[in-house]
């Protein structure tokens, strides 16, 4: 019984180095991610939903809004990242894209964002929304 | 603080070279609501329509209304870098899009005090200067659906080559992520 256990034992140490190894391998997409959404923007009965996230790609800070039913238009996005508390200030789309992404230089670390779409029927803008209080 | 009247000689300035630029071209009327509220004209607003008079925009009036959006901010405190061109400052990506065209900027030291009146200046500052005659210069380089999706294509293989693991069947975002790992599918159009 103890030779079992004391093989269960190695197994799962093995089994947790395997685990802990495999995602380090392979590089993740976006890590530290705060998102929010989504948020639904209603004109003359057609309702645009959009969503915004932050976080940090390869060490880069970033912001992004995604269209989530093809009801936005123009989408923008404000960043704010570290170190020294820079805002890249409110950028827009140039078409209507399904996402829109805003990359900050390498080193920096995402601390806030917001996020705004057009509405594709009329043209208007969205209020600001936020993943969190900014 | 630049005194008022260099920026209203700034302002006469770049309205006489729009005005001279002027060609037999329709002019751009820009009639989507803006984005926010630009108050009283302090001459941005004319001078965004005197360049979009001509029917079209030059890089050099994109930088340069780009560039009075920015002393605009600074004229209200804030310490701005810009324009800034790719690679610096901030990249902005959407599929089928080349961020070399963009010009961007920097503010320093936003404190948590001085958030809201930044996003209001930023906000304003933009909307009188250059918001219109940035959307318009930027939309000359829209994408067919067949662009976004080679460019979408290359930035998938690009990914896989960099070990990225990529949804099955992989998303525009990933695309998108894809950039920050080196990925560049707006070269290579050729």
């Amino acid at each position: 019984m103890r030779k079992l256990m004391s093989r269960i034992k190695v197994s799962v140490v093995i089994g947790g180095l395997v685990a802990l190894l495999i995602p380090a391998s392979t590089p993740a997409f976006a890590g530290g991610v705060s998102a929010g959404g989504p948020w639904n923007y209603t004109r003359q009965t057609i309702t645009a939903q959009f969503s915004g996230v932050h976080g940090s790609a390869d060490g880069k800070a970033f912001a992004q809004t995604n269209d989530h039913n093809g009801g936005c238009a123009l989408l923008k996005i404000r960043l704010k990242h570290n170190p020294g508390n820079i805002d890249l200030g409110w950028a827009t789309s140039m078409n209507a894209p399904s996402f829109f992404i805003g990359f900050g230089p390498a080193n920096t670390t995402a601390v806030s964002s917001q996020h705004r779409a057009q509405h594709s029927v009329d043209e208007t803008w969205s209020a600001i929304q936020q993943p969190h209080a900014w | 603080m630049v005194p008022a009247r260099w920026r209203l000689a700034w302002v006469l300035v770049l309205a006489v070279v729009a005005c001279e630029q002027a060609t037999t071209k329709q002019p751009v009327v820009f009639d989507e609501p803006l984005p926010y509220d630009p108050g009283p004209d302090v001459g941005g607003l004319t001078v965004q329509k005197a360049i979009l008079a001509d029917g079209e925009v030059t890089f050099d009036e994109y930088e340069k209304a780009f560039t009075a959006g920015i002393q605009c901010m600074r004229d209200e405190g804030f310490d701005v870098e810009g324009p800034l061109r790719y690679p610096d400052g901030v990249i902005l990506i959407e599929p089928g899009a080349d961020p070399r065209h963009r010009l961007g900027l920097l503010a320093n030291n936003i404190t948590q005090a001085e958030d809201e009146r930044w996003n209001d200046v930023n906000q304003r500052c933009q909307v009188q200067w250059y918001y219109m005659v940035e959307l318009i210069y930027l939309q000359q380089f829209d994408a067919t659906e067949a662009e976004v999706q080679a460019w979408l294509e290359r930035a998938w293989a690009c990914a896989k080559e960099k070990g990225l693991e990529l949804s099955n069947p992989p998303t525009e975002s990933e695309a998108g992520h894809s950039v920050a790992f080196g990925c560049r599918p707006w070269e290579n159009s050729g």
